[in-house]
């Protein structure tokens, strides 16, 4: 009933993650839209999939080339092929990872340096879905670490 | 439908409502169906549905399928199986049509035909280029190619 309704976003708030990636160049006004922080948390609330993701980083004894490639499995059942493969954008050859935590498709790693290298690490919140990442301020206290992960986007 | 002789009436008569298109046409809606739309509930709610209700925003032909979705998805015993394939079948038409319903179930708030109708233009839409998606929307403010060039950059994996 609001005269302010907006078609576009009522199509664009149902469409998955990587198709909202190419839509922001469709013209400036689907740009703002698909970027503004009120239709991110639109997007979420509406989106009713489930999402998998077995990310395998690695370990301190095992080199970074030898890792098995990381998949997302989307949608309704898991016999299906895997909607995805993901590469782990930030990963180095001689630091091994471990996933702190996961929220609302939000995954936060942990990056170890080598091991007698003391205790300085990196923490990452990478988005499985729009692939970027950010290095981020270490956490005060230890992390409970999950190794499995759902979660909805 | 209804006779004008009490004794043959059924023990419990329909309800119906009238709704008016922009164009004019009346549609009779059985008030069950009726209320797959909050719009309407509500002024079934208000005693305001007893005289014809004007739509001015929806013509006649889309009224008339808006009707039709709402009764189909207010039979009882349908399985859900036919239901989804009624649904497909009733989605299959040009987009300048699916808009037009997205526009109605917006008004009528209609949450199960907004739903269907603007999930296929997002499922039609997927797959064509920003120009192709320009044409179908009539968007004017695009990119200059330098700056659209810029855009896709930004996130070239999803474009591959």
């Amino acid at each position: 009933m609001s005269d302010e309704f907006d078609m576009v976003e009522e199509i664009l708030k149902r469409s998955p993650v990587k198709s909202l990636l190419r839509f922001r160049c469709v013209c400036k006004s689907w740009r703002s839209t698909i970027d503004a922080p009120y239709f991110v948390a639109l997007h979420r609330e509406q989106s009713s999939h489930w999402h998998l993701a077995c990310l395998d980083l690695g370990g301190p004894n095992r080199p970074c080339a030898e890792r098995n490639p990381s998949y997302l499995f989307s949608g309704k059942s898991l016999a299906g092929p895997p909607s995805s493969q993901i590469e782990i954008p930030f990963v180095a050859p001689t630091k091994s990872y471990v996933i702190a935590g996961s929220c609302n498709g939000l995954i936060y790693i942990k990056e170890e340096e080598d091991p007698g290298e003391g205790f300085d690490y990196t923490m990452y919140v990478w988005n499985l879905f729009t692939r970027k990442y950010k290095a981020v301020p270490q956490p005060l206290r230890r992390a409970v670490l999950p190794r499995r992960l759902t979660f909805h986007l | 439908m209804s006779s004008s002789s009490s004794s043959s009436l059924p023990p419990c008569p329909k309800k119906m409502i009238t709704l008016k298109s922009s164009d004019g046409e009346t549609f009779q809606i059985e008030e069950t169906a009726a209320l797959q739309s909050k719009t309407l509930e509500n002024m079934i709610d208000e005693n305001c549905a007893s005289t014809p209700i004007p739509l001015r925003s929806i013509n006649g032909k889309i009224l008339a399928k808006v009707v039709e979705f709402c009764n189909k998805h207010a039979e009882v015993g349908v399985d859900a199986e036919s239901l989804h394939a009624w649904d497909a079948e009733f989605v299959n038409v040009e987009y300048t049509t699916l808009f037009d319903y997205i526009l109605a179930a917006n008004f009528l708030e209609i949450p199960t035909l907004l739903d269907l109708a603007s999930g296929v233009v997002g499922d039609m839409i997927k797959g064509k280029t920003p120009d192709e998606i320009r044409k179908m929307f009539n968007i004017n403010d695009a990119f200059s190619p330098e700056e659209e060039e810029e855009v896709r950059r930004a996130n070239q994996w999803a474009f591959e």
